[in-house]
């Protein structure tokens, strides 16, 4: 199956303040949203393992009316502080772009 | 509350950030719908701490005069309130002064005469600190951890204002105010819910209006907004024929930067502070082509090729021993050693003599923790004066 981006108009991650980053993912139609969480790719857990953090800590949102999954996690550093690679937050989404979908399993 | 809104309110947002600007044809057309506020937000937490520490505006100062001057013009011929938030980029006392002056600057200039309120929202670090030993301040999550030390020793803390501190400026006959911190929301929202816009309602329409124009489907350059509220909803339309709103670029702007798309936080908080970190030096290698912005995340370690940028940060106690320090490193790394090869190598290509550049001090924030207060405007001092 195609990557996460085909089946999205947006993909963008940024900081929710200077503490935590949030990450909208907005679908082109409701089919596209069901197939994506159908396969698991996107969860709190997933989240959870390619942003290393707790999946207890991923805030994890499906607004099915705007056909979106928006994700927050607390940043590894706070923006600006040494350790930081990105002050805005902008750059964290690629892993998102080329996730890639599996099809589901057979029933 | 608990009256019907029977007619509608409008609100102008001059654009996203009073540092970048906006087509002076959008504004003017914007201001003929007949707006009953004008707001613009000139900061935000986005590009780091450094101008919250250094007391540095973001500037340009020409381009914050220009749109000043417009939206000045503009409100004072439409009789209606203009509101600033977070002045100078950090909204701290520094950034509050530089704002202000501008303003006055062009009030002279141009013989205008208007009631001017400045929010001023930087903390007293003794009050702060006494407050905290009472535990009154609690930490937001995720929060550094706060120590009355760390209080003391910041270099500048600003509080985040609500509504409430602009709502008592436009009581007072303020025609123009100038907020320091200051939720972005709150200057849209303010003057609808003295008018009786439901809560739900103006902040939402608030937060769809704070960054201007970037609620469009394709935003080609910073531009106006203007919303109309009513009772049961508001509808957002760019006053620039060249852009256009859609359902999807709409919602997709409620969600930009909230980490929960069902609450938007004007909250009265204490925010940014910093602090020196208590170290010696640090030495950060960022490699770009490799993890240079993902750090430890990146999942693609390496992409194929023959260059790689790399910039070597250093940061010192000291100015001063940073800059000792930059050119030893820069040196070590042109000649370090590639295994492979004997004899000695040069690897950096430089594009600039000198190669390392001093940046000056950084800075870090160190509290996002809220102040239980009584009086939501208790720690906004309001200065009035006729210009």
């Amino acid at each position: 199956m195609p990557p996460l981006w085909q089946y999205t108009k947006l993909i963008r991650s940024k900081n929710a303040g200077p503490f935590e980053l949030t990450f909208d993912v907005m679908f082109k139609d409701e089919s596209g949203l069901r197939r994506v969480l159908a396969a698991g790719a996107l969860s709190p857990e997933q989240i959870g393992q390619l942003y290393r953090v707790d999946a207890a800590q991923v805030r994890f949102f499906v607004l099915a009316d705007l056909l979106t999954v928006k994700i927050s996690i607390p940043r590894k550093a706070f923006s600006g502080d040494l350790a930081d690679t990105d002050i805005y937050g902008c750059q964290f989404h690629g892993p998102l772009v080329t996730l890639e979908i599996e099809e589901p399993a057979p029933r | 509350m608990g009256r019907e809104l029977n007619r509608s309110i409008k609100a102008v947002a001059a654009s996203g950030n009073l540092s970048t600007g906006f087509r002076e044809e959008s504004l003017v057309a914007a201001m003929r719908t007949g707006p009953s506020v004008l707001g613009c937000d000139a900061g935000s937490t986005d590009s780091g701490p450094y101008y919250l520490g250094s007391g540095k505006p973001r500037g340009p100062r020409q381009g914050v005069k220009r749109n000043l001057q417009i939206m000045l013009r503009e409100a004072l011929r439409a009789g209606v309130p203009m509101v600033i938030g977070t002045a100078g980029h950090a909204g701290g006392r520094p950034h509050l002064r530089w704002t202000t002056e501008i303003i006055r600057e062009i009030a002279l200039e141009r013989g205008w005469h208007f009631r001017l309120a400045a929010i001023d929202s930087e903390l007293e670090k003794g009050a702060l600190a006494a407050a905290f030993v009472r535990g009154e301040v609690r930490p937001l999550s995720p929060a550094p951890a706060l120590s009355e030390e760390t209080i003391l020793g910041a270099e500048r803390l600003v509080a985040m204002m609500g509504v409430e501190p602009i709502q008592r400026a436009l009581r007072a006959g303020a025609q123009v105010i100038v907020c320091g911190r200051c939720s972005d929301v709150a200057i849209y929202a303010a003057l609808p819910l003295l008018e009786g816009v439901p809560a739900s309602v103006a902040f939402h329409a608030g937060k769809i209006l704070e960054c201007g124009a970037a609620a469009v489907a394709q935003r080609l350059y910073p531009d106006s907004m203007m919303a109309e509220l009513q009772q049961d909803g508001f509808r957002v339309e760019p006053p620039n024929p060249e852009l256009r709103c859609t359902p999807q670029s709409v919602s997709a702007h409620t969600l930009y930067e909230n980490a929960d798309p069902y609450v938007v936080v004007v909250e009265r908080k204490i925010a940014e502070i910093f602090a020196l970190p208590g170290l010696e030096y640090t030495l950060n290698f960022r490699v770009y082509g490799g993890d240079g912005s993902m750090g430890e995340l990146e999942p693609v370690s390496w992409v194929e090729g023959h260059e790689a940028g790399l910039v070597i940060d250093v940061v010192a106690s000291s100015q001063g021993l940073a800059s000792d320090i930059l050119p030893l490193v820069w040196h070590t790394a042109l000649h370090h050693p590639i295994p492979e090869y004997e004899g000695m190598v040069s690897n950096l290509a430089f594009p600039f003599s000198p190669p390392g550049i001093d940046v000056g001090p950084v800075y870090r924030f160190c509290a996002n923790h809220v102040w239980e207060l009584s009086d939501p405007c208790a720690p906004f001092q309001m200065q009035m004066e006729e210009v």
